[in-house]
């Protein structure tokens, strides 16, 4: 989970960084396009961060997008993935 | 020589009806049908004569839409430039042949300049020759140059001229210099709807606004509809007044149409389809669930070659005015866009090609090329597009440097350096920086297959 979460925390860190916005603290409870200001670009450029960073992507993969409402939620939607893949032994061994 | 009288006693007869609202203030048909008159003259005061082709730059306001009208009716040829275009707005004049153009601010006043110039070119001409009007959209196209299409009016609007239906209130999304925008204008005006405003495209601002205004009718993208699901601010306002939610310019993920529905079990979901090179058809979507639909209405012919649909229309645009014509001798177009056949409906597929999709928005890789091109230390790059489940696709921008650097510190010089040049949407969501020397004979090759 620690894995998932830091890189979830550095991809929006990076985001709100490119913005010029003030990085808060990442909490879960904060809500992505409410309390982040996150556009539609931003979201898109998140997940692909991710894919990159962790090497999934949980979308191509049956998650759904009305599940990832806040950073808590987000964070559960990819480990969640990351648990999925490692029990059907693509991850690492 | 087209009749337009039809137009002003189609709004008469709603007159006592609300045409408009902008931040609480209400205007009727009576008020539209009176500002039409007064631009009329105040078009003859400014010596604005019957085809000149004149710009509106402006978004979506009262004065914008009388002014609109006012232009149709004098047989005018209207350039409508979005203010987000502003700065591209001398080139656009030029492409466009443009006389004169009205500038308008953000609380609706305005101001008029003349424009010097040649304004002759075929096709305008041929407007001027038949008395007709005109509008010009500008189109994505390859190297970043954009496409002007002249459309003549009167072939536009025919449809809402020989039916009617019935009359919605309805938030408008796309703006006025996006084909899908005027035809939204046209289908709410010819038959009698309320246009209703949102401050801000954001999910809770569109929300609000239907709340308050009691939107029936709202005309959408899937890049919005995933916005709205992830927000749930659908949960925080009264939405029941919405009966429609119409939907296109990108391919419809099933995931998102499954989840709309679930969470608005009794509003109707729809897809449009359309091209700026041939107007707005009319569809019907099999059932809300369905990404099956039927394209057409009178004078639509459609054909299927190859998987690809062709379209022949009366609405079609004349041609571009710095374009070859795409239409084949006997007025067929070729869409690009890959079908799937079932009896009456069809299914789009998307295109096979190298534009790439961002919500509903073109991006054509050349141009965002050439621009990465100009940045310091970058010696090559390739841009394609890649699936997202948000905004449909989104740009990847693969570069390779001339010298190391942090990826961190190349990718945010980049976007500094695109936030001054390129639209938001054009600009990389993913940049990757790849060690690999590769001429750009081979980046080409590659572009409809990278992958990260």
């Amino acid at each position: 989970m620690v894995e998932v979460k830091n890189g979830i925390e550095n991809a929006i860190k990076q985001i709100l960084d490119q913005k010029s916005y003030k990085v808060p603290e990442i909490k879960d409870e904060l809500r992505i396009i409410e309390d982040l200001g996150f556009s539609s670009l931003d979201i898109a450029q998140l997940i692909a961060y991710l894919e990159m960073e962790l090497g999934i992507d949980p979308f191509s993969e049956g998650a759904l997008i009305s599940s990832i409402n806040t950073v808590g939620s987000l964070c559960k939607v990819y480990q969640s993935c990351v648990d999925d893949n490692n029990i059907g032994g693509h991850g690492n061994e | 020589m087209s009749e337009l009288s039809w137009i002003i006693d189609r709004l008469q007869e709603v007159q006592n009806d609300e045409f408009f609202i902008l931040r609480d203030k209400s205007y009727s048909y009576l008020d539209l049908v009176q500002n039409i008159t007064t631009w009329q003259s105040e078009l003859g005061r400014l010596g604005v004569v019957e085809g000149e082709c004149v710009a509106i730059i402006g978004d979506y306001s009262p004065n914008v839409i009388f002014l609109l009208l006012a232009l149709i009716l004098n047989k005018n040829i209207i350039v409508p430039i979005g203010s987000e275009s502003k700065e591209k707005q001398d080139e656009m004049f030029l492409v466009a042949k443009v006389n004169k153009y009205f500038e308008f601010n953000e609380d609706d006043t305005w101001n008029y300049y003349p424009v010097s110039g040649d304004s002759t070119h075929q096709l305008l001409d041929r407007l001027r020759i038949d008395n007709e009007s005109g509008i010009i959209i500008f189109t994505s196209g390859t190297s970043g140059k954009s496409k002007a299409a002249v459309l003549c009016t009167s072939r536009l609007i025919e449809r809402y001229r020989t039916a009617k239906r019935k009359p919605f209130r309805t938030m408008v999304f796309l703006k006025l210099d996006h084909i899908g925008g005027i035809n939204t204008l046209f289908a709410i005006m010819f038959n009698g709807g309320t246009i209703v405003t949102s401050q801000e495209r954001t999910p809770q601002s569109v929300c609000e606004s239907i709340q308050k205004h009691k939107v029936q009718l709202l005309p959408t993208t899937p890049t919005f509809l995933n916005m709205l699901i992830m927000s749930k601010f659908y949960e925080n306002y009264n939405l029941s007044s919405l009966e429609i939610i119409t939907y296109g310019t990108e391919p419809m993920p099933q995931s998102t149409l499954s989840a709309m529905n679930s969470i608005f079990p009794t509003v109707t979901l729809k897809q449009t389809y359309g091209l700026t090179e041939l107007g707005i058809f009319s569809t019907k979507s099999k059932d809300s669930h369905s990404k099956w639909m039927k394209v057409g209405g009178k004078g639509v012919e459609m054909k299927i070659i190859d998987k690809i649909l062709w379209i022949r229309t009366s609405a079609a645009m004349l041609g571009y005015l710095n374009a070859p014509s795409p239409f084949v001798n006997d007025g067929w177009y070729n869409t690009g866009d890959q079908v799937e056949v079932d009896g009456e409906y069809i299914k789009i597929l998307g295109r096979k090609s190298e534009i790439i999709n961002v919500g509903g928005e073109k991006v054509y890789p050349t141009e965002v090329e050439s621009v990465l091109l100009e940045i310091p230390n970058i010696k090559d790059v390739l841009v394609s597009g890649k699936n997202s489940p948000i905004t449909g696709q989104i740009v990847v921008a693969t570069v390779v440097l001339n010298e190391l650097e942090e990826t961190k510190d190349v990718r945010k010089r980049i976007i500094d350096y695109c936030k001054e040049r390129l639209l938001p949407y054009k600009t990389p969501t993913l940049i990757i920086v790849s060690d690999k020397e590769l001429v750009s004979e081979r980046f080409k090759k590659m572009r409809s297959g990278v992958a990260i």
